[in-house]
């Protein structure tokens, strides 16, 4: 045999000698393998489901009281999810939806939830970026919430207690807790060809989510998935409805229904302050001591296409030194999708690309300068913006350190897509058509941009799902410092993180087993 | 085979668990084989082991008893996996090579526009131990790279030395059959 094994017979001595000099000892962490099994068994059970088509398990029963904490994670779940159908859906629809969304600003929504007796309803209202909640049982209101960007607050009548709370690590963790949207994976964005339904005289174009999500909450547990109805006339959203689907059923259920009521009355500013009486008892809940943020750009930087016609602007950008890059872009090409041409921002529209150009589709990869290999680890939106954030693991080869300056470049691919195109035929066209790529280059230094924590505005993003791309990587990480430096290192970066990272990572640390 | 033929039934049936022995048997050599295919890394490894389990329970009237253990067919699903993710890099690599002035440096993982690159040593036996049927596999680690007498191996297995010795021998000619196919599929890619 040659040292390629090509030829002749492995005698047992030259085969002891390859196994001594090559064999790899390799274990699974079991994490990974936990992960992967969890997948696997999930779209089993879909398979399984969708061949059986067979109806068991209990029909809903709603709870009886519902705790204020399941209220907040409602309404980030509904908002979440609005969110989330009005990204997924084609972008001419979007832009007439958009338009008259930033046109009313306020509208009123009612939910229904099958099985729940009228007086059940809960009503939620939104103005902006403000939420309040009113859950009502048996006609009495037993429950408000009140929620803006800077505080929380929640009266609890049966109680006659306040609770004032910093709302973000409260909404963070209610959404993670819920698990209710961390499921959808931007990355499997694949627009269902849309349909046209007749109901009460008015002709809707249904939209239905692109995938399934998992739903966990107010009792109920299971796969979700939601269609969204626009008013053709209009283009209002109409009305959003859900199935659900618990583990051990193979048959779809109504779960959820929202009407939107465009023209119902217009809630006075006032209603949105809580409605508590004086005498009520007020606690602040603690707020743990913040550690410091992290050094935002200061410059942005932009740059064009070679044609001019597709810029992107590099907003923030944040490298932890074990190996993570966060940025922020801002994408031209894709931001007049949302925004039409009559409501004009220079500032983020310097190409004024034209309607009839809005129709294409983009898709981006990070690359950094070898030794670097980077893996994209998640996407998502900026809440109020045509932005997004860009999470990547990056990996350093042998030499250790970071260098001084890091190159970016970042390969854009657009193509026109049309409704009906498939994810494959879509696929195909960027990857079969250099033409249509471009690239942007930023080289910048890495000293203003290397951070301890993980920015905490990244949890805005409605369809980012940190938790579920990130934390894992960042308990990677903690085991890593453990092992390098002991735990008093891992504890130094579990500590230098905002309070939304460490709620996340206690909850991902507590439905870990303990290690081996 | 019988086993695997029953597992397979249970599988089609439903039965979650006939899917966690399904899992438990073939996760390890499937990452060892992906890994070692992959140059190692990681997150791709990940990634297409995943896939390929996903593509194996979409498919299982795909597997043929006669043709070959599951293990093989799952290395075969895989392979077909590991070819998409080579093409994959190439067409980025490409694209890279296009839109720049300089020479890039190929994408993360990729070795340059030559699609299913050959292996070496170390690769190729790790990927033949991936093959194997783990007991003969493991039943050679044990003896080659642990230092482990036969007797030793019996104790631990709880079986007897003939029955070890047998178990090495067809390990030993599991390895080399393996090892072979290994080195004529690089002769092809070159």
């Amino acid at each position: 045999m040659d040292a390629e094994g090509r030829t002749g017979r492995i005698s047992e001595t030259e085969l002891q000698d390859l196994l001594q000099e090559h064999y790899v000892a390799l274990a699974i962490p079991e994490g990974i393998k936990r992960s992967l099994f969890a997948e696997l068994e999930r779209e089993y059970g879909r398979l399984y489901a969708e061949a059986s088509r067979s109806t068991t398990g209990e029909r809903f029963r709603p709870r009886r009281r519902l705790h204020v904490i399941a209220a907040s994670a409602f309404a980030a779940l509904v908002l979440g999810l609005i969110a989330i159908v009005l990204v997924s859906a084609p972008a001419n629809v979007l832009a007439q939806t958009a338009k008259v969304l930033k046109s009313v600003s306020t509208f009123h929504y009612e939910m229904r939830v099958p099985g729940v007796p009228s007086e059940g309803i809960r009503e939620i209202w939104t103005r902006g970026s403000e939420i309040y909640c009113r859950l009502r049982e048996d006609g009495t209101v037993v429950a408000e919430l009140w929620m803006d960007q800077s505080r929380c607050v929640t009266y609890d009548r049966q109680s006659g207690q306040v609770i004032v709370s910093d709302p973000r690590p409260e909404v963070a963790a209610a959404v993670h807790q819920i698990s209710a949207i961390r499921e959808f994976r931007p990355d499997d964005w694949q627009p269902r060809p849309q349909r046209r339904a007749q109901e009460g005289g008015r002709t809707y174009q249904v939209f239905q989510m692109p995938g399934t999500g998992t739903f966990s909450g107010l009792g109920r547990r299971g796969e979700i998935r939601m269609k969204l109805w626009v008013d053709e006339a209009t283009y209002l959203p109409a009305k959003l409805s859900g199935e659900l689907r618990p583990p051990d059923q193979a048959e779809w259920e109504p779960f959820l229904q929202i009407d939107f009521l465009w023209d119902g009355p217009e809630v006075p500013a006032d209603f949105f302050e809580p409605k508590y009486p004086a005498t009520a008892t007020v606690r602040e809940t603690e707020r743990r001591p913040a550690a410091p943020a992290p050094e935002p750009m200061v410059e942005p930087i932009a740059t064009a296409s070679k044609d001019g016609r597709v810029g992107l602007t590099l907003e923030k950008l944040w490298i932890h030194p074990a190996g993570l890059v966060i940025l922020r872009v801002n994408l031209h090409d894709r931001m007049p999708v949302a925004r039409p041409p009559d409501l004009p921002d220079p500032a983020d529209n310097p190409w004024g690309l034209k309607p009839e150009e809005l129709d294409t589709a983009v898709e981006g990869q990070l690359l950094l300068d070898p030794p670097y290999r980077t893996r994209r680890l998640g996407v998502g939106g900026v809440p109020d913006r045509w932005a997004g954030y860009l999470i990547y693991a990056f990996e350093k080869g042998a030499g250790g350190a970071l260098p001084d300056t890091l190159t970016l470049r970042y390969l854009l691919a657009r193509t026109r897509l049309e409704s009906e195109t498939s994810h494959e035929a879509y696929v195909q066209a960027l990857l079969g058509d250099p033409s249509s790529w471009q690239l942007f280059e930023f080289s910048v230094p890495t000293a203003p941009y290397i951070v301890q924590q993980i920015p905490e505005e990244i949890y805005g993003s409605p369809n980012l799902h940190p938790e579920k791309v990130l934390i894992p990587v960042l308990i990677q990480i903690a085991r890593s410092y453990e092992a390098e430096g002991g735990s008093d290192k891992a504890l130094a970066f579990i500590r230098a993180q905002g309070p939304i990272t460490q709620s996340l990572l206690r909850e991902e640390r507590n439905r870990l087993p303990s290690r081996q | 085979m019988d086993d695997e033929r029953a597992l397979i039934r249970r599988l089609k049936r439903g039965d979650t668990e006939a899917l966690r022995e399904f899992y438990e048997s073939l996760i390890d050599p499937l990452y060892r084989f992906v890994y070692f295919q992959i140059q190692e890394d990681k997150g791709f490894t990940e990634d297409i082991v995943q896939e390929t389990f996903l593509r194996a329970i979409r498919s299982l009237s795909g597997f043929s008893p006669g043709k070959g253990s599951l293990q093989a067919w799952l290395c075969g699903i895989a392979r077909n996996c590991i070819r998409e993710h080579w093409r994959g890099l190439d067409k980025q690599a490409a694209l890279v090579q296009s839109l720049t002035a300089t020479q890039a440096e190929p994408s993360s993982g990729s070795r340059g526009l030559q699609g299913d690159p050959p292996l070496d040593t170390r690769e190729r036996v790790n990927i033949t131990l991936a093959q194997m049927p783990r007991a003969q596999a493991s039943a050679l680690v044990t003896k080659y790279v642990a230092g482990k007498s036969v007797r030793e191996i019996a104790v631990g297995l709880g079986k007897s030395e003939k029955a070890v010795e047998s178990l090495l021998s067809r390990g030993r000619e599991a390895f080399r059959r393996h090892f072979r196919e290994q080195a004529r599929d690089d002769e092809e890619k070159q």
